[in-house]
């Protein structure tokens, strides 16, 4: 490249292209009479052997010809004769170093893979797609997102909350093409409302601290630890963010439905993920409604099933000396108290527990009378499809919920139950996740947080 | 957002399944009922049309704002208070016939009091709700409820115990006289479009409400509805048999079978479509009635929040409950004969105010 007039404008809207992004890097040297600039991401790129055994001789040297020969005999390196703005913002993409000199242009392929301490998703499995979660390293977490996402809209910003105690990194991610101004202006002002001498250090926590001023029960902001996810959330105008030391991201804004949607999904054939994700919905029905069901049936309208199955329900019921309500709200505890122990207990131990807390209590449980029969059924029903609900946060929100409607079954029967979900879902109709909407029967293709402008 | 006008049709049509409406259509039954409901699905579409087509001029905007910048303060006031009330008539009408439901239906030991406070806090939460939040909330409700509708529907209409004969002699019967009363209950179930009242203001964009065909479509589903509403008691129970009940709907349901469901008593389903429906009437009326009293009320500073809201829903709260436990079902009854009887005369003031100010908004 002879001219430098094409070196100044190709380094100018280099600069341009990727501003707002704390990991690009741009230096200068002058070396002999040359003028070299590179241009890199800091967080996709290995550059120790780069200035190590290049820029280091060369800069000592004083030589340009040396800087010339040393990289042309690099693996990994070619020379351009005619660099365009969009290779080279390709080439940075992809955690390529692009270096201009006056007489010169190349690209150096040094990207850097952070692979080793990257572990295996363990809180969103999927069957098949990729299987590598977020680690704790919030520069590697970076990477896989480039990694997965090679459009220079993604914008990579530094954020800091006033006063906040740790000075943790934080760093909001989204694609500058896709996502409403608003939304960024109102995110930003949350992060600076997080509250003074306020001490987090997760995500889960900063989660917390932005939607402390409402008390929910549901969650209104997801949580993830696949960089799958995250890359298709910013693909749809989401914004993300990325806390120093967490494995876990936060999505804004985040939907009711977004916590019933897994990543394979999008793996799975079109028929086959429409069933699992009623399968899901089915799940949440179950585990919510049926503890409070099973009260109003049997203590206020058997009436309402069939004879033989009201018979068979209250003949397994006649050895137990309580009401009913007494007797699922035991077995309930007793089933939580069982999942609890067992997410603390180590891995060699947990079967036990469960076989004990299973099988043995619960079928001593039966003959002993305590409980009718039907009532085990329940509660394993209920625990299972609990777990059903793919993104941890919800089904943790749900296992409050049965709570709820089965203590207003108690006192009403079943108007009690109804009345205890209608109210559930006024409830999260009302709610809002960042201003938007967070429970509607449809979400249109275009949401309003995708519409510029038109944000509330 | 248009689709959600044709919610607010649609939820006030299954109300009248659920009050007081079959029952006096039924008592009507040898005084021309069927000229009634043509009278008055008729009235009900021509003040709809009107009535949309003024509030289409004001887009984005409430009755209570229109109304009281086109007039002065000494008319509008009095008027939107009355429209207030009649909105929570609404409601409190549904509510009432909801708890005596509830007591003989469903649960008839629970005590009348606690029923009222049950379904009277949740109607009063949902009518805080924010009105975009609540059209969200009524589309899901009437989502999980429309299904259910159809099937007790589908069931009644191929009953074989549905005595055709039965509903046949109901035709001699509609001869050229009419009721007052019959004519507002069959008017009053189209009456969904007053809502439009507060919701007006989510419907901003260009465009109108209703055309020709869609009037046509609404017209026909209400006079399905209200026909269905008299022929299926009239035909299961027979047109004297259906005297003796108080509430033809609940006990015609229950003479419904379902032989291959888990739940065998057809009764239990429409017992849930009812309650939804229910409180989702009577909340969307609340929350319309809520907004117009927080228009033309004074704003009350407590703590330097506006209470006024809290204080209009306590006394909703306290109106409720207490004629909950004094009032019996014939003197509900009295009280709701009354209400539609004066929706007539009030619903064509209402409509006529408002084309009078529409029209000479475009003068």
């Amino acid at each position: 490249m002879r001219n430098s007039n094409v070196k100044v404008k190709l380094n100018q809207r280099l600069q341009e292209s990727f501003k707002h992004n704390s990991d690009f890097i741009q230096k200068s040297y002058q070396i002999g009479s040359t003028n070299i600039d590179i241009f890199y991401l800091s967080t996709i790129t290995d550059t120790k052997m780069f200035y190590s055994d290049i820029i280091e001789p060369s800069v000592s040297q004083d030589s340009s010809k040396v800087f010339k020969n040393k990289l042309s005999a690099t693996e990994g390196f070619s020379f351009k004769e005619q660099p365009t703005i969009e290779a080279s913002v390709q080439d940075i993409l992809r955690g390529h170093m692009v270096i201009l000199s006056d007489q010169w242009a190349g690209v150096f392929d040094c990207t850097l893979y952070k692979t080793l301490p990257l572990t295996e998703t363990k809180v969103e499995k999927t069957i098949v797609g990729p299987q590598t979660g977020f680690s704790e390293d919030i520069d590697i977490n970076i990477n896989l997102i480039r990694h997965r996402y090679h459009n220079n809209g993604l914008k990579i910003k530094d954020v800091s909350p006033k006063d906040q105690t740790t000075k943790m990194r934080l760093k909001i991610l989204y694609d500058d093409n896709k996502v409403a101004p608003d939304l960024l202006d109102k995110l930003y002002e949350e992060m600076q409302s997080i509250q003074k001498d306020k001490f987090f250090q997760t995500a889960e926590e900063l989660n917390q601290r932005i939607i402390e001023k409402n008390k929910n029960i549901f969650p209104t902001i997801m949580i993830s630890e696949r960089p799958d996810r995250i890359a298709y959330n910013i693909y749809k105008g989401k914004v993300v963010v990325l806390v120093e030391g967490s494995p876990f991201a936060l999505i804004i804004p985040s939907t009711f439905m977004d916590f019933f949607s897994s990543m394979s999904d999008f793996y799975q054939p079109y028929w086959v993920s429409r069933f699992l994700k009623i399968l899901r919905y089915l799940g949440l029905a179950i585990s919510t409604t049926l503890p409070a069901a099973y009260v109003g049936f049997t203590s206020y309208n058997p009436e309402l099933f069939k004879v033989e199955l009201a018979l068979s329900i209250a003949g397994s019921r006649a050895p137990v000396p309580y009401p009913s309500f007494v007797e699922v709200f035991l077995m309930l505890i007793m089933m939580e108290m069982l999942t609890e122990a067992s997410i603390r207990l180590p891995k060699t131990i947990g079967p036990t527990a469960t076989t004990v807390g299973g099988l043995i209590l619960g079928q001593a449980a039966t003959e002993a009378g305590l409980v009718s029969n039907i009532m085990i059924i329940i509660v394993a029903s209920v625990a299972i499809s609990n777990f059903v609900i793919p993104i941890n946060q919800m089904s943790f929100a749900m296992r409050l919920e049965k709570y709820y409607l089965l203590l207003l079954t108690a006192v009403t029967g079943l108007i009690g139950l109804i009345v205890g979900l209608m109210s559930i879902i006024l409830y999260l109709t009302h709610l809002s996740s960042m201003g938007n909407p967070y429970f509607k029967l449809t979400f249109s293709e275009t949401p309003n947080y995708l519409k510029k402008g038109t944000y509330k | 957002m248009r689709r959600y006008f044709y919610y607010l049709i649609l939820v006030n049509l299954f109300t009248n399944l659920v009050v007081y409406v079959p029952k006096i259509l039924i008592s009507h039954r040898y005084n021309g009922v069927l000229f009634s409901i043509l009278i008055g699905t008729l009235l009900g579409l021509f003040l709809m049309y009107l009535f949309t087509s003024s509030m289409e001029k004001f887009p984005g905007r409430t009755q209570a704002d229109i109304v009281s910048s086109h007039l002065p303060k000494w008319i509008s006031s009095p008027y939107l208070f009355l429209v207030a009330i009649l909105f929570f008539g609404t409601g409190y009408l549904i509510l009432n016939a909801f708890i005596e439901v509830s007591k003989r239906f469903i649960n008839p030991d629970m005590p009348n009091l606690v029923a009222a406070i049950l379904f009277t806090s949740f109607v009063i939460a949902g009518a805080a709700v924010k009105s975009d939040r609540l059209l969200y909330f009524l589309e899901i409700i009437l989502f999980f409820n429309l299904p259910l509708l159809l099937l007790v529907l589908v069931l009644a209409y191929i009953n074989p115990f549905l005595s055709w004969d039965s509903i046949r002699t109901l035709i001699p019967q509609a001869r050229f006289q009419i009721s007052w009363e019959s004519i507002g209950a069959s008017c009053y179930t189209l009456l969904g479009f007053f809502y439009l009242a507060t919701f007006n203001k989510f419907f901003s964009g260009k465009g109108s409400y209703l055309n020709w065909y869609r009037m046509i479509l609404i017209g026909l589903l209400g006079l399905s509805i209200v026909l269905t509403s008299i022929v299926i008691p009239v035909g299961v129970a027979g047109i004297d048999g259906i005297n003796s009940y108080v509430y033809p709907w609940i006990s015609t349901t229950d003479s419904l079978q379902m032989e291959y469901g888990i739940i065998e008593r057809v009764l239990f389903i429409f017992l849930f479509f009812h309650i939804c429906i229910s409180l989702i009437g009577a909340t969307v009326s609340w929350h319309v009635s809520l907004d117009i009293f927080k228009a033309i009320l004074p704003k009350i500073k407590f703590r330097q929040k506006n209470v006024t809201s809290y204080l209009v829903s306590f006394v909703f709260f306290v109106g409720v409950t207490t004629t909950s436990i004094t009032l019996n079902i014939h003197q509900q009854l009295q009280i709701a004969k009354v209400y539609y009887i004066s929706l007539i005369p009030a619903s064509i003031l209402s409509v006529a105010l408002m084309y009078w100010i529409a029209r000479r908004k475009r003068a």
